[in-house]
């Protein structure tokens, strides 16, 4: 098996006139968490927006598993096996918590239309299959006792667990976390914090976008930082906290202040 | 208490009739985010493609019934592909203006090819049921009976399959369909094919009781936009319901009241409910 899990290769893209990532390469290894820093506008949320094909690079090139996925279209790379959260949280809000889990379970495969309908026995079978995973979804990203609560009125912590939950519920290998701790309560960080430990336990594959530095520097094994679309550094975290660059562009205060 | 009877049961079979248009609207509406206005139209459409199969080629009815929901179900699939597509990512006023457009469009095509003098087409069975005192046609039980059947299968589709599911999560949240490695494109075709059918299916069932000519669509869509509003845009539910209640509602007002100001009424009920609950019965707030 392939020791990466991911690789960019030379990704640049224009918005416009505007180079919002130039020139970027990077892989992430199997296993490990592996985070994407940057000011605002650094062009982390694009990067994303470019390997789960939401917008197409300008030039480059994106392999997931040795495959190359950029061209593909987002519900075909969901089905690869590479899950994903939006900064701002992307849930079904008038369904329950284990509907929304539902719906991923039931769309991870390829299926016919005709079979669907027609082979209803078949059907239930990966019903109840998909049902049982549901419920353990549920349990897993700590949302047991909410499952029949509607995502709408969930609590903000509680709705970031369900969208991480939902990146999940394709069992896939690869899991794109878009500032999972954005707007979210002290008390609740921990318990996001300790999520993504346990995804990383289950051998999946992280790769985070973060702004919390003291959450970053702790959990991460490696780490990107970006400025205005262009790769500063990327190394261990300590390596990366002490570079001059990173601290002049986007550290600085923040992170000095505190640590 | 034999009038009343009456009355109520010709409300509830244009109800039926509504609900069926108003679920239609409602799932396309999922889709568009503007209410889709040449949905009138197909429902035209419909009972002259039924009308065409059973009166010109002598289908018998059930099959210009089934004919008719293919057809315009492919209908549907083909006008989301080429018409509304590309203006997904555009300014909500874009697809309405093209709604708009497109009933320019076909009403006077469907004038121009086939005139506008009044048809109509015979029923399956010209039975009449006593009940109660009251005589009830059999063509207004199998409007009834029908538009519930198909109602239900269209909610346990919706529930109860993989392809439904993703038709309701494509609805809800685009992105986060997307993510969950569902289709959107063909999900968007397919609530297209099937809001379309649904028209034609109601167009059908009262083609034998109602007159088909190239403008009749526009008394039932002015109807489901006012029972989609009040049922809560986009809610399952509310259109089903909100079908039937203004079916009714209509039908005791235009029996007992007035035969003048039915819409004025029924509009003026809106606005009151509005008033109480802007986001209408079933909506929830965004």
């Amino acid at each position: 098996m392939d020791e990466y899990i991911l690789e960019v290769r030379n990704l640049t893209k224009y918005f416009g006139g505007l180079k919002a990532i130039d020139n970027v390469s990077f892989k992430i290894n199997r296993g490990e968490i592996y985070s994407i820093i940057g000011p605002n506008g650094a062009g982390k949320t694009t990067l994303f927006n470019m390997i789960t094909g939401f917008i197409p690079p300008t030039e480059g090139e994106i392999f997931f598993q040795g495959q190359k996925i950029n061209g593909l279209k987002p519900y075909q790379i969901a089905r690869l096996g590479i899950g994903r959260t939006f900064q701002l949280t992307t849930l079904f809000m008038q369904n329950t918590v284990l509907e929304n889990l539902l719906i991923g379970q039931k769309q991870t495969r390829e299926f016919p239309v005709f079979h669907s309908i027609m082979s209803v026995k078949r059907r239930r079978v990966s019903q109840s299959e998909a049902v049982e995973r549901a419920h353990a979804v549920a349990e897993f990203i700590g949302l047991g006792t909410f499952k029949n609560t509607m995502a709408a009125i969930l609590p903000h912590g509680a709705q970031k667990q369900l969208s991480i939950g939902l990146a999940l519920s394709g069992d896939p290998d690869l899991i794109l976390l878009d500032e999972p701790l954005g707007g979210v309560d002290m008390d609740e960080i921990d318990m996001i914090i300790e999520l993504i430990k346990k995804i990383r336990d289950e051998g999946k594959t992280i790769c985070l976008i973060e702004h919390k530095m003291r959450v970053v520097m702790n959990i991460s094994d490696r780490i990107l930082a970006l400025s205005y679309g262009k790769k500063l550094v990327e190394d261990l975290p300590e390596v990366v906290a002490s570079n001059e660059d990173v601290i002049a562009s986007y550290l600085g205060d923040r992170y000095a202040a505190r640590g | 208490m034999g009038i009343l009877l009456q009355t109520l049961i010709n409300g509830i079979m244009l109800g039926s009739v509504y609900a069926m248009v108003a679920l239609g609207l409602t799932l396309i509406y999922g889709i568009l985010n503007v209410p889709n206005f040449v949905h009138g139209t197909l429902y035209m459409i419909g009972a002259y493609i039924a009308y065409f199969a059973i009166v010109s080629f002598g289908a018998p009815y059930w099959v210009g019934l089934i004919v008719s929901l293919i057809i315009l179900f492919a209908i549907g699939i083909l006008l989301e592909r080429i018409v509304f597509r590309p203006f997904y990512d555009k300014p909500l006023i874009n697809s309405f203006i093209v709604a708009v457009g497109l009933i320019l469009v076909l009403e006077n095509t469907a004038l121009s090819l086939w005139g506008p003098e009044f048809r109509q087409f015979a029923a399956p069975s010209d039975k009449v049921i006593k009940v109660m005192g009251v005589m009830i046609t059999a063509q207004r039980i199998i409007v009834i009976v029908t538009a519930a059947v198909l109602i239900w299968l269209v909610h346990l589709f919706i529930k109860k399959t993989r392809l439904g599911s993703a038709i309701e999560a494509t609805s809800q949240n685009p992105d986060g369909a997307l993510l969950m490695g569902i289709n959107i494109s063909h999900m968007r075709g397919i609530t297209f094919g099937i809001g379309t059918a649904l028209a034609a299916v109601a167009a059908v069932l009262v083609g034998p009781i109602l007159l088909i000519y190239p403008a009749m669509g526009h008394t039932v869509i002015g109807m489901a936009f006012v029972i989609i509003i009040i049922g809560g845009m986009g809610s399952f539910i509310g259109a089903v319901l909100g079908g039937y209640i203004i079916g009714i509602l209509e039908t005791l007002v235009t029996s007992y009241i007035t035969n003048f100001f039915t819409e004025a009424i029924i509009f003026g009920l809106l606005v009151l409910l509005l008033a109480v609950r802007p986001t209408g019965l079933f909506g929830k707030p965004h």
